[in-house]
């Protein structure tokens, strides 16, 4: 099993994170330490707030404990559970077999909640989000059922319980373990590491946690200690904690509304008390465990929410640019295309005109070739107007405007391959910038008698490729549009790669999402 | 003759300015360049007495070739043109060292002609 749990470790970390192996194993050693003292130390807290008897805990907080220590800590950590949990068992008043019977199932519920937690919530905290804190849940609500069941069919089989009593003490074991694990392990991972408190030096902001902690004690301790109404008066507190101080914040509240609860019912006061011991269990275990999940849910909106304004502070920063940059592009086009056209035209009219006036039969000459240079200088515009408009590209598809770009081009096109299927326009647009503005280029920079455009979709991935025999020498940092091209490529979550060695032509390869085009 | 050099990426203006030059009398065109850099060389091979040259164009760019120019042909006159009009030509001014700068619109036989008699010698 060690050699089991060793290998799933490594598999689990990145291999050139791993220190040294004598460093690696003093580590561990200390680890397994601190952690059994954690393991013991909540176990006697358990007790000293339990009912009498052998049955399990109302909040059984070692296992949190454990799936926090393994979680954070690395599943190699696990002889720290066995540890804590040998120190803590009351092996008097158990038959041996039932007690090593509970160690086992301690030690597999902690392990299969870890290796859930770890396997389902694969990036971030499992707080961060409702998906991750739904994984979350499931992974608590597997472990602590393993447990549940081997520690009271081990308690059956040293008829410490009776057979009739075999569901009750089910249900009360896996809730006292889930309840347990549900305010231990949001907290350790809400406070692990340390959160940047310094940040937090203005002074209404300590007030207000000076004021929420207030809040927090005196609602729980009258929720839980008056008559049933005033219970509720537990939530507004929570609700406040969460939405404003988040993850920290709420498991912390939850912490101590569920110390008061636990406290108070078992000395016989507050609403979760009923003649019936098992009765009065479950109503608390409910309630700790209601709150808990509601004030994560909260906290998880509330970092979802945060997280959602600070990409889109992000996305609106890259829009400006890819605006400024747009704007940048069509001065270019219009400075290097039409405006230049439209002056020699004007010089040439002129120079004609005082030509004219001597020789008159010159006339309809200087018209036709003035004629054509507007046509060109209207087609120049033509095409900075298409290459601006998406809604060409959306009504052609990316392979008909590609053919479109080709046939229209001064220099020679040779097409190699085109996309077989429609893509979201925002990707076409974007192939279609790339690719408008690469053979632009080409003609106009690099001087290319031939291009190359070769355009497929593998996978997810759609490859936009335009090479050329130009002079080559392109890079990004010398301005032109390169930049603008990668900007735009970036900003949809795809790469933009330039070969161009002085003299042998230019070559640029992007690679975007292949996002399908949306259905009407 | 007064001998010249003209270099614009343009090949549309190119032509336009060699109409130009070819309707002046007295003014002949020795040489047409796309580049900055291949305005230097040109300049250095041609040794023109006036040099037309466009201050947006690939690489050095039409102010850095002016000064380039200055320094291997110092008797050129040197006319840079440009499309721009405004704050661009403006902030360009101080920094290139040509004798002068004018739209691309003004160019006529007549412009090259006053050009000259300002900034040539004598």
């Amino acid at each position: 099993l060690a050699d089991a749990l060793v290998a799933a470790e490594l598999d689990a970390e990145e291999p050139q994170t791993l220190p040294r192996r004598s460093g690696l194993r003093r580590r561990t050693l200390l680890g397994a330490g601190v952690l059994a003292a954690a393991y013991y130390a909540s176990a006697k807290i358990g007790y000293a707030l339990d009912f009498s008897g052998p049955v399990a805990a109302i909040v059984w907080l070692p296992v949190g404990v454990g799936i926090a220590g393994l979680y954070l800590g690395g599943l190699s950590l696990w002889p720290g559970v066995v540890i804590g949990d040998l120190l803590s068992n009351e092996y008097a008043v158990l038959p041996f077999w039932s007690a090593v019977g509970q160690t086992c199932g301690n030690l597999l519920e902690v392990v299969v909640a870890t290796i859930l937690l770890r396997r389902l919530v694969r990036r971030g905290s499992p707080l961060d989000s409702l998906t991750g804190l739904g994984c979350m849940l499931v992974a608590l609500a597997a472990g602590t059922a393993v447990s549940a069941t081997i520690g009271s069919l081990s308690l059956l089989a040293g008829s410490v319980i009776t057979r009739d009593a075999l569901s009750n003490v089910w249900r009360t074991w896996w809730l006292g373990d889930a309840s347990g694990a549900l305010v231990v392990v949001p907290l350790a991972l809400a406070w692990w590491p340390l959160p940047h408190l310094s940040r937090e030096r203005n002074r209404a902001r300590w007030a207000e946690v000076v004021l929420l902690a207030a809040f927090v004690v005196a609602a729980a301790e009258l929720a839980t200690r008056s008559e049933r109404p005033l219970t509720y008066l537990a939530f507004p507190a929570l609700t406040w904690a969460a939405l404003r101080f988040g993850a920290p914040g709420g498991t912390l509240a939850v912490i101590v509304v569920s110390g008061f609860t636990v406290w108070n019912t078992t000395h016989y006061d507050g609403p979760f008390v009923y003649h019936s011991i098992s009765h009065s269990v479950l109503s608390t275990q409910l309630f700790i465990a209601v709150a808990a999940i509601s004030t994560l849910c909260l906290a998880a909106v509330v970092s979802e929410r945060e997280q959602i304004a600070e990409r889109l502070g992000t996305f609106r920063g890259r829009l400006f640019e890819a605006a400024e940059l747009e704007r940048r592009r069509i001065e270019r086009n219009l400075h290097d295309g039409a405006q230049q056209r439209l002056v020699a035209l004007a010089v040439h009219l002129d120079l004609s005109s005082a030509q004219v006036g001597d020789e008159p039969e010159l006339a309809p000459g200087v018209f036709k070739d003035a004629s054509e240079q507007l046509q060109l200088a209207i087609g120049e515009l033509r095409e900075l107007a298409h290459g601006m408009h998406p809604s060409l590209i959306t009504r052609l598809g990316l392979a008909d405007a590609i053919r479109s770009l080709a046939s229209r081009s001064s220099v020679p096109v040779v097409v190699t391959e085109l996309p077989e299927r429609r893509l979201d326009n925002a990707v076409e647009a974007d192939a279609y910038y790339v690719l408008a503005e690469a053979v632009t280029n080409a003609h106009r920079h690099a001087g290319a008698s031939l291009i190359l455009l070769n355009v497929g979709i593998s996978g997810d991935v759609l490859r936009v490729e335009v090479a050329d025999d130009g002079v080559g020498g392109a890079s990004v940092s010398s301005g032109s549009g390169l930049r603008g091209l990668v900007e735009r490529v970036e900003a949809l979550g795809g790469s933009l790669a330039i070969q161009s060695p002085v003299g042998r032509g230019t070559r640029i390869i992007a690679r975007l999402p292949a996002t399908p085009a949306r259905q009407e | 003759v007064i001998r010249v050099l003209l270099a614009d990426d343009s090949a549309v203006f190119l032509a336009a300015m060699r109409e130009v030059v070819l309707a002046t009398p007295g003014f002949e065109a020795v040489a047409e360049v796309a580049s900055g850099e291949a305005a230097v060389a040109a300049a250095e091979r041609t040794q023109p007495d006036l040099v037309l040259l466009d201050v947006r164009m690939p690489g050095i760019g039409g102010a850095e070739a002016s000064r380039r120019i200055r320094d291997a042909v110092p008797t050129a006159v040197i006319v840079m043109v440009t499309a721009d009009t405004g704050r661009d030509v403006a902030e360009q001014q101080p920094r290139h060292r040509a004798s002068a700068l004018i739209d691309k619109l003004s160019i006529r036989p007549g412009t090259l002609t006053a050009l000259w008699q300002a900034h040539g010698p004598g």
